[in-house]
């Protein structure tokens, strides 16, 4: 089921008046009722791949249940290898397995060996990438003792299914929202209605700025070979601001339908393309699956607190490369994390990964010159990057960057048609620039704006989505991680 | 919880006022500012079928080829025995449009023979806020328009033409402000409504534009692309035709000889809907596979698809030559 669809308009009110009305009984009957939600909202797409689901909650709640129960070392680091192999198996399997079997076969081409490829006809389930990151969270952090194994199985199910991000996140760490299962809720009118505006942008996101941007970037994308170089970074800036609106609206409205349930998940985009270095763009975009690989994978390398300087160098890169190979089995995706690294590594090493925590010119409408200037540059990295993350291989992004120096510069029919979209992204940036301080753009400190003001600004976005959606809508894009 | 859903429903209810009003504003470029140019070939067709008293023994159904091809005063004269020819093809018609079309006309006419215009595009999706609306706005209340409703439109496109106008009619807003500003608002001429349905254009498309900028440069649409839902109203149509006993031909109009040497996979296409006419057993021709003689590029065409006036005649007469059996008619 999508969030953008009209199953999903009918879902969401039936679900949320059965859970407050009928459901609110007791916290247990809370909890069987969001599995059930959850089941159904997922079976909606392929009631089949339910039985991954259930079968990596079984293998993790026993596995934590059974850490809990053993004191040995050897033997916890086993019940612990017992979860991540099962995982990474399904995982592996299911996204990577043709991936392999296909580099294998090109490898031993490459030496005069033909052997005869046999790729599975694999259908890639929907959110396993997301899933399976969230239960190995729950059992890093049993073995790891930062949290009580727990023995209520529909609170697990439910915190492993939980609906409004069980496809693409944000990816929640056990020690913050298992514990969210484990106390009743009760209804808070500030916290829904904090979260209907956060769908209502979310939404407003993905429909109207990201399906917009898709369609001129498929277009460019498809025709790079004929484009100029100007219509080439049109390609790639559109692309930048697609799969931020796709992701970040998805996880706006995943974090807003949460809230309508009683539910707190962690914020996963914070302004990322008002960054001014891309340490302050990584900790600034899609959040949970970055501090993810940092707590799970980057810190025990030992992160930066590393005795040379060609241990900190490796650790970046197998953080940057394994976050670039998560996101999907294609070498486009490898290339886009080591290029990040690259891009990183400089920051680290010079020791200014945290020069910017806070956000851009505090206290100031506008951003300095010297500020604006590392935004833009720190944007036309990260639009590098998109090139790589968007092309269908490796052979396509070369092109295309390569074509970037040899087409006409400047193709202004290009430009003008598509001047509507460029002001309606003008708007966007200039909406989300005034608003950088709060957790979303329709947050607003009631007392200082007019009931009036707020419902006109609802309506108006909310007509905008009518008015504005592309004809065409396109799939969210990391549903296919 | 109460006051929450008290807000909650009044927004919905004050965004549902606004949009049917903005909707009801922007559908009105097509009843309004179309209609009055005389440019919105939907409504002007089902007035005149409507209007219409005489039995008619012939009607062509399908996409903008349908009712740009097949020129029903040519065919008229061509089957001659004073048979009656309507054209109710309409833009970007799919088989499902089609299907309902064909029921309301079945609900006051008894024709000898149905052409349903075959164009492999239509046949890529199963949305219906375009080509099924501009037909199902104009049809008169009646089991066909109600069964296109509940049974042809999606769950989503029920949902939106009834409650979202605003989201239906989005694409009449440029024109809407164009207006406003007193810019130039409508669409370039691409034809006049002659009668029985048919639009003519008499311009003709220059050979280094058919060369050079066709649409089909990269054509990639495969037989997998087709629906099941579009293919599945074809054996419906079979069907219902049967029912009535009205003979049933599936013929594909021509495009540019250019145009479908650039479609690479153009008898793949062509075969793909062969095998299913064969598997119902109804005639299939397809006219750029067996090409007329006498149908120039650079003299038929008004753009890489559709024919001109000067081709739509010549290629209906020698059309109703080919369907005359059909009907039953002696030379």
């Amino acid at each position: 089921m999508l969030f953008n669809s009209v199953d999903f308009a009918l879902f969401l009110p039936l679900v949320f008046l059965t859970y407050w009305l009928l459901a609110n009984r007791s916290l247990r009957l809370q909890n069987f009722f969001i599995l059930i939600a959850s089941y159904l909202f997922y079976g909606w797409w392929d009631w089949r791949f339910l039985s991954l689901i259930i079968f990596s909650s079984v293998v993790d709640f026993a596995v934590g249940r059974q850490l809990g129960k053993t004191e040995a070392p050897s033997n916890r680091k086993k019940w612990l290898y017992l979860s991540l192999a099962t995982n990474l198996s399904l995982l592996g399997f299911f996204k990577y397995f043709n991936f392999f079997v296909e580099q294998f076969v090109m490898a031993f081409d490459q030496v005069g060996i033909n052997l005869e490829a046999s790729t599975l006809s694999i259908i890639l389930p929907v959110g396993i990438s997301f899933y399976t990151f969230q239960t190995l969270s729950y059992t890093i952090d049993v073995y790891r003792r930062k949290l009580e194994p727990t023995s209520d199985w529909v609170a697990f199910f439910a915190y492993v299914s939980f609906f409004p991000q069980l496809v693409a996140g944000p990816i929640e760490r056990s020690t913050q929202l298992l514990p969210q299962f484990m106390r009743k809720r009760n209804f808070d009118y500030e916290r829904a209605k904090d979260g209907m505006r956060q769908i209502l942008w979310g939404l407003f996101k993905k429909m109207v700025i990201a399906d917009s941007c898709a369609l001129v970037v498929n277009d460019i994308f498809a025709n790079y070979e004929t484009a100029g170089t100007s219509t080439l970074i049109l390609g790639a800036v559109l692309f930048a601001f697609q799969i931020y609106g796709d992701f970040s609206g998805y996880s706006d409205i995943a974090i807003g339908t949460a809230r309508l349930f009683g539910f707190d998940l962690m914020r996963n985009f914070a302004y990322p393309y008002f960054s001014r270095n891309i340490a302050e763009f990584w900790r600034r975009w899609h959040i949970s699956l970055s501090t993810w690989f940092r707590d799970y994978v980057y810190i025990p390398l030992g992160g930066s607190r590393v005795n040379s300087r060609w241990k900190l160098v490796r650790n970046v890169f197998v953080v940057f490369l394994v976050s670039g190979f998560w996101h999907g089995a294609n070498w486009t995706f490898i290339v886009w994390g080591g290029l990040h690294a690259c891009f990183f590594l400089p920051i680290i090493l010079l020791d200014r990964n945290r020069k910017y925590l806070g956000v851009a010119a505090p206290n100031r409408y506008l951003p300095g010159a010297r500020e604006l200037f590392n935004m833009l540059f720190t944007f036309a990295l990260v639009c590098i990057g998109w090139i790589f993350f968007r092309a269908e291989d490796l052979q396509h992004a070369l092109g295309y960057l390569g074509r970037m120096s040899e087409g006409p510069l400047l193709e202004t029919r290009v430009l003008r048609k598509n001047a509507f979209l460029l002001l309606g992204i003008f708007i966007f940036i200039g909406v989300e620039w005034m608003q950088r301080h709060r957790e979303h753009a329709l947050e607003f400190r009631e007392s200082r704006m007019p009931l009036w003001a707020r419902a006109s600004i609802y309506l108006t976005t909310a007509l905008s989505i009518l008015l504005f959606a592309p004809k065409q809508e396109s799939p969210f894009i990391y549903f296919q991680f | 919880m109460k006051a929450f859903l008290l807000r909650i429903s009044i927004y919905a209810f004050a965004l549902i006022l606004l949009n049917i009003g903005l909707g009801h504003y922007l559908r009105s470029y097509e009843t309004l500012d179309l209609a009055d140019h005389g440019v919105f070939f939907p409504k002007l067709r089902w007035q005149e079928y409507y209007a219409t008293s005489e039995p008619l023994d012939v009607v062509i159904l399908g996409s903008s080829h349908a009712y740009r091809s097949y020129e029903p005063n040519t065919m008229e004269l061509a089957f001659g025995d004073g048979i009656q020819v309507f054209n109710m093809g309409s833009s970007a018609q799919s088989p499902i449009t089609s299907y309902y079309v064909l029921q309301e006309i079945l609900q006051t006419q008894q024709p000898r023979l149905v052409i349903m215009d075959i164009y492999f595009m239509v046949f890529t999706s199963d949305e219906l806020l375009n080509n099924g609306l501009i037909n199902w706005n104009y049809m008169k209340q009646g089991p066909a328009k109600s069964d296109f409703f509940w049974e042809g439109f999606s769950r989503q496109e029920q949902i939106s033409s009834t409650l979202f106008p605003t989201f239906v009619y989005r694409k009449y807003f440029e024109p809407k402000v164009k207006k406003r500003f007193g810019w130039t608002y409508l669409p370039p001429e691409r034809g006049h409504y002659s009668k029985k349905g048919f639009v003519g254009y008499a311009d003709t498309l220059a050979m280094d534009r058919l060369q050079n900028n066709n649409q089909f440069d990269r054509f990639k649409t495969s037989t997998t692309d087709f629906t099941q839902k579009t293919q599945a109203y074809l054996f419906c149509i079979a069907d219902l035709c049967r029912k009535q006993g009205i003979p049933l031909v599936f013929s594909v109009a021509p495009i540019p000889e250019v145009s479908v040497q650039k479609i690479g996979n153009y008898p793949e296409l062509s075969r793909h809907f062969e095998h299913l006419a064969d598997s119902l057993r109804l005639p299939y021709v397809d006219f750029n596979r067996q090409r007329l003689p006498g149908l120039l590029d650079d003299v038929h065409y008004y753009d890489d698809d559709h024919l001109n006036l000067a081709g739509a005649t010549h290629f209906s007469k020698m059309a109703a030559e080919l369907f005359k059996p059909e009907l039953k008619i002696k030379d």
